[in-house]
């Protein structure tokens, strides 16, 4: 149902990627009119797709693109820091408890919709919870804002502009609970128990670091030092 | 604030676990240039172990398990480090991958030299490349474990990002941070909540939601290195960046 994975690991999934990528330019380039840049493959991929997100993709039956965010932390570089902090009273949101979630996409499948942007939110409500993170923030448009709400798990707008070039836009935050996700996974129609929403780790390869040398380390001598304080 | 060691030691005496790592892979470009901390080899006056200023350690594992690790040389296999790389969302070692005669040995030794059955590691990524792991192990059930997770995830990834903080500040590698100023509004929510005001009415106050002004308030406090809203107030006094009550 979902695939879990970072930036750097999206390489295993090529044509996962390439979907999910390719309904993103349909929505916020075709649609919305953004100006976003678009490659030879027809996918948008902008400069937080470099930073390592962490994608949370929703599947079909098949295995193919329903919908997807991607989150970053906001100790480094964001969207709504970089760009719209005219929205949220000219602070630069950056906190360790705060993520941000952008370019949330949903496929307009009509009755089904809905459903699926709740299982989408309810995974990343997961993901939120599972890691000690209290609030995520974001940039979308105002549509989508109603999609959320009839999703039961409305955003709280922090500010909103209109303007020629991008429309309608909020910044917007969510309250990461418990609560939240119970709610969102009744309407999304899924048993939590059942859903594997481990990140995909496979193939990763160790930090490239060469090893302590025991130069650095403190002597083994037991009476030289604490037995285990090594600090 | 006293030493690495103190903290470490702190945090297992609070969250009664056995063990505590803060462990920074890579210090970041800015690291790199500083020679000084590249003459500091060992551990240093604040309890940092360092290794030619690119990378720190404060922790509680045993010496000779660190010893039996670097011999073994598991830094290339250590499904812990393989796992975190790159990453910010923290991981319960059991979510890992442990399949694989090498890293099945790999776990049973660092049992039998006491790291612990449970591990937790939350991953911090900085500026320049910098990339750091906050880990916590127990020797515990899986119920008594889900139930430490349940009710301190926030506060081991704050502490993760504390101990990163403090870390770069105690080197010298946070004048860039530093620097940062808060936000007229942020200054406005800290010098509010300094006061007494109930989070409901300073919210109003300044015409915003009561979310908004958590976030706020919480942007406020991570920028100033703070663990809680308290610690924040003080430092924000102590700095001059709010005016005393």
């Amino acid at each position: 149902m979902f695939t879990l994975v970072y930036g750097d690991d999206l390489f295993d999934f090529p044509t996962l990627a390439d979907e999910m990528y390719q309904d993103r330019r349909v929505q916020f380039h075709d649609e919305l009119g953004w100006d976003l840049d678009i490659d030879a493959k027809g996918r948008e991929i902008d400069q937080y797709d470099l930073m390592n997100p962490l994608y949370l993709i929703l599947k079909d039956e098949n295995g193919h693109h329903l919908g997807s965010c991607r989150a970053l932390p906001t100790t480094g570089p964001t969207m709504i820091s970089d760009h719209f902090s005219n929205l949220t009273d000219g602070v630069q949101i950056e906190s360790s408890l705060i993520w941000e979630v952008t370019r949330v996409f949903v496929a307009a499948n009509g009755k089904r919709a809905i459903k699926d942007a709740a299982a989408l939110l309810w995974g990343g409500c997961q993901v939120g919870l599972r890691s000690g993170v209290e609030f995520f923030v974001s940039v979308t448009p105002k549509h989508m804002t109603r999609v959320f709400a009839a999703c039961g798990w409305p955003v709280e707008i922090i500010g909103e502009e209109v303007t020629e070039k991008d429309g309608h836009l909020c910044a917007c935050l969510w309250e990461v609970s418990q609560s939240v996700s119970d709610k969102l996974a009744v309407r999304a129609g899924i048993n939590p128990d059942e859903i594997d929403l481990q990140v995909h780790r496979k193939q990763r390869r160790a930090p490239d670091t060469k090893a302590l040398t025991p130069a650095y380390l403190p002597p083994l001598d037991p009476s030289a030092m604490p037995r285990q304080a090594v600090c | 604030m006293s030493g690495f060691g103190a903290i470490i030691n702190a945090i297992r005496a609070t969250y009664d676990v056995e063990h505590v790592t803060y462990y920074a892979v890579s210090l970041g470009v800015d690291a790199f240039e500083r020679e000084d901390l590249a003459l500091q080899e060992t551990t240093n006056k604040d309890g940092i172990i360092l290794q030619s200023g690119r990378r720190a350690a404060a922790v509680s594992y045993p010496a000779e398990w660190l010893h039996w690790y670097i011999e073994k040389n598991y830094y290339e296999s250590d499904p812990v480090l393989i796992g975190a790389n790159a990453s910010f969302d923290p991981v319960d070692w059991a979510d890992l991958d442990w399949d694989g005669t090498v890293r099945r040995t790999f776990r049973n030794e660092a049992r039998d030299f006491g790291v612990g059955n449970q591990g937790y590691t939350v991953p911090v990524r900085g500026p320049g490349g910098q990339f750091a792991l906050f880990t916590i192990n127990k020797n515990c059930t899986d119920e008594v474990w889900q139930q430490l997770l349940a009710e301190c995830r926030t506060d081991f990834m704050l502490l993760a990002h504390f101990l990163h903080q403090r870390t770069l500040h105690v080197l010298g590698l946070d004048s860039h941070k530093q620097s940062r100023p808060l936000s007229a509004r942020e200054r406005d929510a800290m010098r509010l909540i300094a006061s007494g005001m109930s989070r409901g009415r300073a919210s109003e106050a300044l015409g915003i939601s009561e979310n908004t002004f958590r976030v706020y308030i919480d942007s406020a406090r991570h920028k100033l290195g703070a663990l809680n809203i308290p610690n924040a107030i003080a430092l924000a006094v102590h700095r001059g960046v709010i005016p005393p009550t």
